[in-house]
């Protein structure tokens, strides 16, 4: 039983970011403090989940990420009656009435300081049931269904075009320097921020043209999916100045920002140095592993990422934890924590597993382009090593 | 026939035949192409196996697949025109043949145990 309930444990942190947002005032920070001392110090305390148990009710399973739309609606909805004036569809009246619940003085009593908690609560809910979960549906590119809500659940950080550059660009070049979304030796996360951010979207147009090319279509056209993923992040935002006028649309725009930002974090640790020859098969050596047990039930089991990128249709129930794989010194919450405020610490706490890969793990040939990435690192402890090498 | 509509047929596995080389062998449901010929030791050419490099190609002769990925972002057009498919992204939906171009270079044995080299 708890093998399936563990997956909800991501919605009691959005339920805890709906209420903090209203509840108004310095309560907007209760998402972003209940994801974070709950992932991290549970990370912390719990460890380690190596079990690879069958499932009999995959379809369960399945539901589990559906369940994002209904989330998400209604933290969108708080966000716009918080963020906005009026009584958005009669939500502070029924409170009101029903729960006694008084939206209004909540609302009162938010200043707009409170809302920089408010939106880092929003950016870490929509990054983990948005970008998560779209991320595991839109890897079903045959799937119409998964492909359209996965599509949708990505265009809340700006970022429907992931559906394109993620499957058909990164999962093929990763870990070579034609990929932007991995991140290179020294590379500090801040400067893989813009880089990758900038790399992906022209890569997704780059593909995306090559594709109606292919197919005989023009770039302006309505087989657009690049150009489509754009049109549904601007009908969002929109929809939010319809709903909450021009507080709610800034409040959801600085979110989905934020909110993009985190999938840069995870990219740049999911992969940050690793090295592989172009065009030779995607190994489980090429990526960072983690089976800690609170971010794999929170994110569906993204942290067995070595699985996931040698086996790219693999849905998230059956990813294998490789515990032999090169692994992560923390969970995913931790790391991305550490990546935000520490990012050069991070960097060299890397080097030495840095270090260990290119002994135990890399081949021959990966091994003089590690020698190469380390010495054009500018990290001192790399560049000794390439000189030994 | 109400039956028929909710009842999921239990998958089978697939027979996949290989033109010119004759080759002939069942890809079990959820598997690849790709994945059951190698398991048979057949010299299939591939190297990525995430459907970019599209060595493992192939041209469908007869039936159909399913791909796990959108080969239209990797193939021509005239690829596609051509019916070509990526072994390692084609899961077969019943019987298929195929033809393949080319195969691995490598030493294969012959029907005397006697290693012979192959085409690329």
């Amino acid at each position: 039983m708890t093998k399936y309930l563990r997956f909800l444990g991501v919605y009691a942190f959005a339920v805890a970011a709906v209420a903090g947002l209203l509840l108004g005032g310095a309560w907007m920070w209760l998402g972003f403090f209940a994801i974070y001392a709950g992932t991290v110090v549970g990370d912390a305390l719990l460890g380690d989940n190596f079990d690879e148990p069958a499932y009999r009710y995959p379809r369960l399973l399945n539901s589990l990420l559906y369940l994002a739309l209904p989330v998400l609606a209604l933290l969108g909805l708080s966000m716009a009656w918080m963020a906005g004036t009026g009584d958005l569809l009669g939500m502070g009246a029924w409170a009101q009435a029903n729960l006694g619940w008084d939206l209004f003085a909540r609302r009162e009593a938010t200043a707009p300081w409170h809302w920089i908690g408010g939106i880092l609560s929003c950016a870490l809910t929509f990054a983990a049931l948005g970008t998560n979960i779209g991320h595991e549906l839109t890897h079903r590119t045959t799937d119409r269904a998964a492909m359209t809500v996965g599509r949708w659940l990505l265009a809340l950080t700006f970022n429907a075009d992931f559906s394109i550059e993620h499957v058909y660009g990164h999962h093929r070049r990763l870990a070579t320097p034609a990929d932007p979304a991995s991140a290179r030796r020294g590379e500090h996360y801040y400067a893989f921020l813009v880089r990758s951010t900038v790399g992906q979207t022209r890569s997704a147009a780059a593909l995306e043209r090559q594709r109606l090319e292919t197919l005989g279509h023009g770039f302006w056209s309505v087989h657009n999916r690049y150009l489509r993923g754009w049109l549904m992040s601007a009908a969002i935002v929109a929809a939010f100045a319809l709903a909450g006028g021009v507080g709610a649309a800034v409040v959801f725009v600085l979110s989905a920002l934020a909110g993009r930002t985190i999938l840069e974090a995870v990219n740049y640790f999911e992969h940050y140095g690793l090295v592989r020859e172009p065009g030779q098969p995607v190994e489980p050596r090429h990526s960072w592993n983690s089976n800690k047990r609170v971010s794999n039930a929170v994110l569906f089991n993204l942290a067995r990422h070595s699985h996931h990128h040698a086996e790219g249709d693999a849905q998230f129930w059956q990813l294998h934890s490789y515990p032999e794989a090169p692994t992560l010194p923390y969970g995913y919450l931790t790391c991305m924590l550490l990546v935000y405020v520490v990012p050069g610490w991070y960097r060299d706490r890397m080097t030495p597993l840095l270090l260990d890969w290119d002994t135990r793990y890399a081949n021959a040939a990966e091994r003089r382009l590690a020698a190469s990435a380390n010495q054009r690192s500018g990290v001192p402890a790399l560049q000794l090593a390439a000189q030994g090498h | 026939m109400l039956q028929s509509l909710f009842k999921r047929r239990a998958p089978e596995p697939a027979r996949v035949t290989v033109e010119p080389f004759g080759w002939d062998f069942e890809v079990a449901p959820g598997q690849t192409i790709l994945q059951a010929a190698l398991a048979q030791g057949l010299p299939w050419p591939s190297r990525c196996r995430v459907g970019s490099c599209t060595t493992c190609r192939c041209r469908l002769l007869d039936g159909e697949v399913r791909s796990l990925t959108d080969t239209s972002y990797v193939l021509s057009r005239e690829q596609l025109e051509q019916r070509y498919v990526l072994a390692c992204q084609s899961q077969p939906q019943g019987a298929v043949k195929v033809h393949l171009d080319r195969v691995k270079a490598t030493l294969v044995a012959d029907g005397n145990g006697q290693p012979v080299t192959a085409a690329d």
